[in-house]
C-alpha cells in the first residue's frame, strides 16, 4: 500500500520537475487529437447536412379524378394510409384539388394571367411522398404506376442518384480523414512520450542498479503517461467541443446548412478519445522503456557462452 | 562472500575483458582491485552486480550462483550490495534525501521508517543539513558521499565500489576513503576498484592486481606497487608518476 503511495507520489513529482517536457508532450496530444477530433466533427457536420439535403417530397403520385374512372376522396385517403404502411416510405403527404389549386396561385402569384386561364377542376389531387432510403424510389414509382387510381407518377430520380452518390463520397472522404490522422496522433503521442524517456535512460539504469524491479520503474513513467494522454485529450476535447459550440452560433444565419451537433455525439466520441489518448500515453510510455530496462538489465540470458 | 571460479568475460566483438579469473573474498574483507585502464576491473564489478553476463565460470555472491539468477531476481541481488561509481549515479531529479531514501522505497519500506534511517546515515556521512539539496547544487565530494549514503542506507552485506575517488581531489578522496573504512568496520564487505597509488598505500590492505584480464599479485596487505624484486614491470600509470 505505502509502496503503491509512493509510485503514484512519484509520478506526480516527476510531472511537476520535468515540467516542460510533459508540457510537450501534452500539447502534442492535445495537437493531433483536436485535428483527429476536428475532422470527425467535420465528418459529421457532412453526415448530417447530406442527411438533411434527402429529406422533403422525393415522389409525387398524381390521382385521377373521380370522374375519370378515379377514387372518390375517400377512396383515395384510405389509398394513402396503405401507402404510407409500406416499408421504403417515411410519410405521405395528401395535397387534394382545391390545395393543389392554391399551390398554384401561389406558385404564379405574379403572373395573373396564367392564373386565370386555369380552371382550379383541372389540376389533379396528388400524394406527396417521402422515402425512408432515397435510393429505394425506383420500387416506389413502380408500384405506384401499377395502380389503376393513379393518373401520372413523377420522381427526382436522376437527382436522387447524384445526390446519394456525393453523400456516400463526402462521408467517405471526412471518415478518412478522421482516420489518417487518428493513427498519425498515436504514432506522434508514442514518440513523443518515447523520446521524453530517452532523455532519462540514465535515471532507469540508476534505479535498477539501486535493485528496483521492472515493475517499479514502469509504474510511475506509466502514469506520467496516462496523465500526459488524458490531459492532452480532455484539452482537445474542450477546444474542438468549444470550437462547435462557435460554429453553431455564427452558422445560425446560414439558411440550408446545418452547423448544430448534438451533445450526444460530442460525449460518445469525447469519452473513445481520452480513452484512446490515455492509451496512447501508456503505450508510448511502455515502449519507450522497454529498451532501456533491457539495456540496463545486463543479461537476461545467464551463462551466455 | 563473493567468490569467482574461472570467470572468463568476452565482450561482443571479441574483446575478453577477463581471463579465467578465480577469487575467494571472505566475510568483511576490503579488497582493492587495481590495474590500468581496460585491466578489467569494472568488468569484475560488472559482473558482480549481474549488468553483464559471465562467458563462462561462476560467480557465487552470499552462498548465490548468481550467473544462473533468472532476470526477475537480479533486482534482489542489487539490494543486497551497496554500489558506488566514479559518476555518482544520483537520480538528477530527486533531492539528496530522496536519492538515499530511494534505495528503501524500493524495498518497500513504509515511510515511518525510511526518514529515520536516510536522516541517521546523512548524519553519518556528514550531510544532514543539505537533505533538500539537489545533486546539481553539491560539489563532487559531496555527490560522492550521498552516493555512499545511499549503498550503505539499507546495510548491505556488500560494498561495491568503481573508482569512487576518480573524480575528487586528493584532500576529498582521503574523505570518501574514511566513510568507505568505517563502513567496512560495521562488517560489511567492501571491494573497491582503483588506480590511485597513494589511497591503496595508505589504507595497507588487500590488494589484487590486475592486468589485461588476469590476476598478477593477491597481497594480503598489500601496496599498489610490487615491493619484491622480480616483480611485474610497474603499470603504465605508475611508469608515468616515478618518471
Amino acid at each position: 500500500m505505502s509502496r503503491l503511495a509512493f509510485l503514484v507520489r512519484e509520478a506526480l513529482v516527476n510531472l511537476r520537475r520535468n515540467a516542460l517536457v510533459v508540457t510537450g508532450a501534452v500539447l502534442a496530444v492535445f495537437i493531433s487529437l483536436s485535428l483527429a477530433f476536428g475532422a470527425l466533427v467535420l465528418n459529421e457536420l457532412l453526415r448530417i447536412n447530406t442527411l438533411a439535403w434527402q429529406e422533403g417530397t422525393h415522389v409525387v403520385a398524381f390521382l385521377k379524378d373521380p370522374a375519370e374512372g378515379g377514387l372518390d376522396q375517400a377512396g383515395q385517403l384510405a389509398l394513402m394510409a396503405e401507402i404510407e404502411a409500406w416499408d421504403e416510405v417515411r410519410s405521405v403527404r395528401y395535397v387534394d384539388k382545391a390545395q393543389a389549386y392554391e399551390e398554384f396561385r401561389q406558385l404564379f402569384a405574379d403572373r395573373p394571367e396564367l392564373i386565370e386561364t386555369v380552371n382550379p377542376a383541372v389540376l389533379p389531387a396528388s400524394y406527396r411522398i417521402e422515402l425512408t432510403d432515397i435510393d429505394l424510389y425506383r420500387d416506389v414509382v413502380f408500384r405506384l404506376r401499377a395502380m389503376p387510381a393513379v393518373l401520372e407518377v413523377r420522381s427526382f430520380g436522376e437527382q436522387i442518384d447524384q445526390l446519394s452518390t456525393l453523400s456516400t463520397v463526402l462521408n467517405f472522404l471526412g471518415l478518412g480523414l478522421a482516420l489518417v490522422l487518428g493513427v498519425s496522433a498515436v504514432i506522434l503521442i508514442a514518440n513523443t512520450i518515447r523520446m521524453a524517456i530517452y532523455a532519462r535512460r540514465e535515471e532507469v539504469s540508476i534505479m535498477k542498479l539501486v535493485g528496483a524491479s521492472n515493475w517499479f520503474i514502469r509504474v510511475p513513467f506509466l502514469l506520467e503517461g496516462l496523465i500526459e494522454g488524458l490531459l492532452g485529450a480532455g484539452l482537445s476535447v474542450l477546444t474542438v467541443w468549444i470550437a462547435a459550440q462557435n460554429l453553431r452560433t455564427l452558422g445560425s444565419s446560414i439558411p440550408l446548412i446545418r452547423f448544430t451537433i448534438s451533445d450526444q455525439f460530442f460525449l460518445r466520441w469525447g469519452v473513445l478519445f481520452l480513452l484512446f489518448g490515455a492509451t496512447a500515453g501508456v503505450v508510448g510510455s511502455l515502449l519507450g522503456l522497454s529498451r532501456y530496462l533491457r539495456e540496463a538489465d545486463g543479461g537476461a540470458k545467464p551463462g551466455t557462452v | 562472500m563473493i567468490r569467482l571460479e574461472d570467470v572468463t568475460k568476452v565482450y561482443e566483438g571479441g574483446v575478453v575483458a577477463v581471463r579465467d579469473i578465480s577469487l575467494d573474498i571472505q566475510r568483511g574483507e576490503f579488497v582493492f582491485l587495481v590495474g590500468p585502464s581496460g585491466s578489467g576491473k569494472s568488468t569484475l564489478i560488472r559482473l558482480m552486480l549481474r549488468q553483464e553476463p559471465v562467458t563462462r565460470g561462476t560467480i557465487w555472491v552470499a552462498g548465490k550462483d548468481i550467473t544462473k539468477l533468472p532476470a526477475w531476481k537480479v533486482p534482489y541481488l542489487r539490494r543486497s550490495i551497496g554500489t558506488v561509481f566514479q559518476d555518482f549515479k544520483l537520480l538528477p531529479n530527486k533531492t539528496v534525501f530522496e536519492n538515499v531514501a530511494f534505495a528503501l522505497e524500493v524495498l518497500g519500506r513504509p515511510r515511518s521508517v525510511i526518514r529515520p534511517h536516510v536522516t541517521q546515515v546523512l548524519e553519518l556521512v556528514g550531510l544532514a543539513d543539505k537533505a533538500d539539496r539537489y545533486p546539481r547544487q553539491l560539489s563532487g565530494g559531496e555527490q560522492q558521499r550521498v552516493s555512499i549514503a545511499r549503498a550503505f542506507v539499507n546495510r548491505p552485506p556488500i560494498l561495491l565500489a568503481d573508482e569512487p575517488t576518480g573524480n575528487l581531489d586528493p584532500a576529498t578522496s582521503v574523505g570518501i576513503m574514511r566513510l568507505l573504512d568505517r563502513i567496512n568496520r560495521t562488517g560489511t564487505t567492501v571491494v573497491m576498484a582503483t588506480h590511485d597509488h597513494a589511497i591503496v598505500d595508505a589504507m595497507q590492505r588487500r590488494v589484487v592486481a590486475l592486468s589485461e584480464g588476469r590476476i598478477l599479485r593477491d597481497d594480503a596487505t598489500g601496496r599498489y606497487e610490487a615491493v619484491l624484486r622480480g616483480a611485474p614491470a610497474p603499470t603504465e600509470k605508475g611508469a608515468e608518476e616515478q618518471a
